[in-house]
């Protein structure tokens, strides 16, 4: 490869930030990498037009669903705060409430949520080694004092705190009674700490995270210098996000045909994995949805069809997910299901992709 | 295990080493005389270890059977060791000149490879960044024979996440101790970020203990990959581990002995190009300049190594391996792109190859012996 002149340079593109995270497992963020596949010539959009999407999935999306899941998570720490637990139906309706809430926001794993490891100290999941139960039983066995101090608690291991450690802790069967004694202490301690964690996530994306987004590509630009830069954020937010229900929550419980990976479905315990498949399509729904001005109105109706399809398609498969996939006369219906999800992915990036001009980020995405 | 007994013979030979390398084999000239070698995906998705000349031709193309991260160079002989993609349990010995891998190298029950390796300076030992995954104490430095590619013995690091070493001295290793506790059975996920602790680490090959430490004010600037000038300056690249637009300063320099790291950051607004992560850093080949890639950022921040100044930034997608060529430096993009600086900082000649750089570059033989 012989040197070119410098005055024949080619002109070095900006591509700021691919910012995922790089969760449990990894893949996902590498197979984003790969899908987004080589660079498009297509023309730029408007910045009006991305500053569109960007205030759109900030105003509709984000900002709200954080809020929600601050406030959710606050509800769930005072529910859990007293030893004995007095309301012990109140503290699970306060879990599944909080769950709800994070799966409208789960897929946004960049900025504060990659931040201090955030999302991972919410959500520890997926954990196919089982470390959350290994992180538990070890803390349960030292009778850790860690859990009377918040300080203390917020720097055991991520996978010991959030919620999947409730999933364990408040629905096994085999865990010891939640309601008193040194579990209750430490249910207490993760609610409290996932309080302080939702409460951070929420003022990082409203005071420093949304500010930037929207001032990108302005004279006030920090961390954004071009205004399609956070709108790329996004969509690898959503592909990532799709890629993760399609290959875990739908994939993983489903294995294959004469091995199904029932323990593998997301917060089974707690009997959440359909419905979490489900909110977790609904919020890429949305999402998808922020990006229709970079579209023609026949495109956007186009990619709105697919998801349309993909959430009631979704929401058709008969739970609970870890029976469905055992029973080879429902498990199509799962089946189906992350089919439609993947066709939905299919479409977006077949649709969007082009229309955003998206480039590899090879080592932005390996983040090593 | 027999670890005082190894060590014993590790420090026995030391001495006796150089003699005996310089005179086996034959030399980089052998492998097409390449001033850098670096990892690369190819177009087919296959991975590849190629050798760069300092003209910018490809002076060998040596298939990987997967990912890479970065290699270390032998001194003298056309050796690298390609070491998998973290969290890696192999590293391959690789003969340039022939092609051929020399030697398989496996990481130990409980350990695996963090993507880094050093050779000692008369190529007679390899040193390998591993990560003790059910221990919590440290990380640890293997010890290779870089004849007979056995392990003879391990060091403990001085903290978590030994991410990469370089010989900082004779007998002294600096060690970048990234802090970050990771654990192969939750692939790269971070455990630890409330607690990490990371440092830039100073290992006795003599005594096989850790003599100095230097952590970064701030906790969660994760200190993972280091340059040395030849005078044992030491330039170190971090990346925040908090919202990126509060990042601190991402590059540091320090001397052994010297104290606390001097830190590099550009001016107001102009730091948050690198997006709050540092990739790399290197120093140019005449060591006035110091530099930390960002492939977040896109971009490339150079400071005067003297007075610390920050003196320009460079655009380039994905930029993240960094090393001296010439007076000056070569920066390579996950895009293809190579780009070559001269000894001001002015831009001597790019071009684009049709591979994905992996994350870093390693300058070889003669280039080598300018850094």
């Amino acid at each position: 490869m012989p040197r070119i002149p410098a005055a024949a340079a080619r002109p070095f593109r900006l591509n700021r930030r691919g910012a995922l995270g790089a969760f449990a497992g990894g893949a996902a963020a590498l197979a984003l990498g790969l899908a987004l596949g080589p660079r498009s010539a297509a023309a730029r959009l408007p910045e009006d037009v991305l500053r569109e999407i960007t205030a759109r999935a900030l105003d509709r999306e984000i900002l709200p669903a954080h809020a929600a899941l601050s406030a959710a998570a606050r509800r769930l720490a005072a529910a859990a705060a007293t030893c004995p637990v007095e309301d012990r139906a109140g503290l699970d309706a306060a879990y599944h409430a909080t769950f709800d809430a994070w799966m409208g926001v789960s897929h946004l794993r960049f900025g504060p949520a990659e931040a201090e490891g955030r999302a991972l100290a919410i959500a520890f999941w997926p954990d196919r080694k089982g470390f959350a139960r290994r992180a538990l039983d070890g803390l349960i066995a030292d009778r850790d004092p860690a859990v009377d101090d918040p300080a203390r608690f917020h720097e055991v291991s991520v996978a010991a705190r959030g919620l999947m450690a409730l999933d364990r802790l408040l629905f096994d069967a085999q865990a010891p009674d939640a309601g008193r004694g040194y579990p209750c202490r430490l249910v207490a301690a993760i609610g409290r700490d996932l309080a302080a964690t939702t409460a951070a996530l929420e003022a990082d994306w409203a005071e420093t995270h949304a500010p930037d987004m929207r001032v990108a590509g302005t004279e006030a630009a920090r961390l954004y210098l071009h205004a399609e830069e956070p709108v790329r954020d996004l969509f690898a937010a959503l592909l990532t996000g799709a890629r993760l229900t399609i290959d875990d929550r739908f994939g993983g419980p489903l294995g294959d045909f004469d091995r199904p990976r029932p323990r593998l479905a997301e917060a089974w315990r707690s009997g959440r994995s359909l419905r979490n498949a489900r909110l977790s399509v609904g919020a890429l729904r949305r999402l998808a949805a922020c990006f229709a001005p970079a579209l023609p109105e026949a495109d956007a109706a186009d990619l709105d069809a697919a998801w349309a399809r993909a959430q009631a398609v979704a929401d058709r498969a008969p739970g609970p997910l870890v029976e469905t996939v055992r029973d080879p006369g429902t498990r199509f219906a799962v089946e189906a299901a992350q089919q439609a999800l993947i066709d939905a992915r299919e479409r977006t990036e077949r649709l969007l992709a082009p229309a955003l001009d998206l480039s590899v980020s090879f080592n932005a995405l390996d983040g090593d | 295990m027999a670890a005082s007994l190894d060590r014993r013979r590790f420090l026995a030979s030391a001495s006796l080493a150089l003699a005996a390398s310089a005179a086996a084999g034959p030399g980089w000239a052998a492998a097409g005389g390449p001033s850098h070698i670096g990892a690369a995906r190819l177009p087919s998705g296959d991975y590849a270890l190629i050798g760069l000349t300092e003209d910018g031709e490809a002076a060998f193309r040596i298939p990987l059977p997967g990912r890479g991260h970065a290699a270390a160079a032998h001194p003298r002989r056309p050796l690298a060791v390609a070491f998998a993609r973290r969290p890696g349990v192999f590293g391959l010995v690789i003969d340039c000149a022939s092609g051929q891998v020399a030697a398989r190298l496996e990481s130990p029950e409980g350990r695996h490879f963090y993507g880094h390796g050093a050779f000692s300076a008369d190529g007679r030992w390899l040193f390998t960044c591993e990560n003790a995954f059910d221990e919590d104490d440290a990380g640890r430095i293997g010890v290779w024979d870089a004849d007979s590619w056995s392990r003879v013995d391990e060091m403990r690091s001085g903290g978590i996440g030994p991410h990469e070493a370089l010989l900082a001295g004779p007998d002294l290793l600096a060690i970048a101790n990234g802090g970050i506790r990771t654990h192969p059975d939750a692939g790269r996920a971070k455990l630890n970020l409330a607690t990490m602790r990371p440092n830039l680490a100073y290992l006795s090959l003599t005594s096989g203990e850790v003599v100095e430490a230097a952590e970064p004010p701030e906790h969660l600037a994760s200190l993972r990959h280091i340059a040395r000038r030849p005078d044992g300056l030491i330039a170190a690249a971090m990346q925040w581990e908090g919202e990126a637009s509060e990042a601190p300063a991402l590059l540091a320099l320090h001397r052994p002995g010297q104290g606390a790291l001097r830190l590099l950051r550009a001016p107001g607004a102009e730091h948050a190009r690198l997006g709050g992560y540092g990739g790399s850093a290197a120093f140019s080949g005449d060591g006035t300049r110091a530099v930390v890639t960002s492939p977040r950022g896109g971009a490339s921040q150079v400071f005067d190594a003297e007075s610390g100044a920050f003196l320009e930034t460079l655009a380039q997608a994905d930029v993240c391996g960094a090393a001296p060529a010439g007076a000056g430096l070569l920066l390579s993009d996950g895009t293809g792109g190579l780009r070559w600086l001269g000894a001001a900082g002015e831009t001597l000649a790019t071009a684009l190859m049709r591979v994905n750089w992996d994350n870093h570059l390693t300058a070889v033989g003669r280039a080598a012996r300018h850094a």
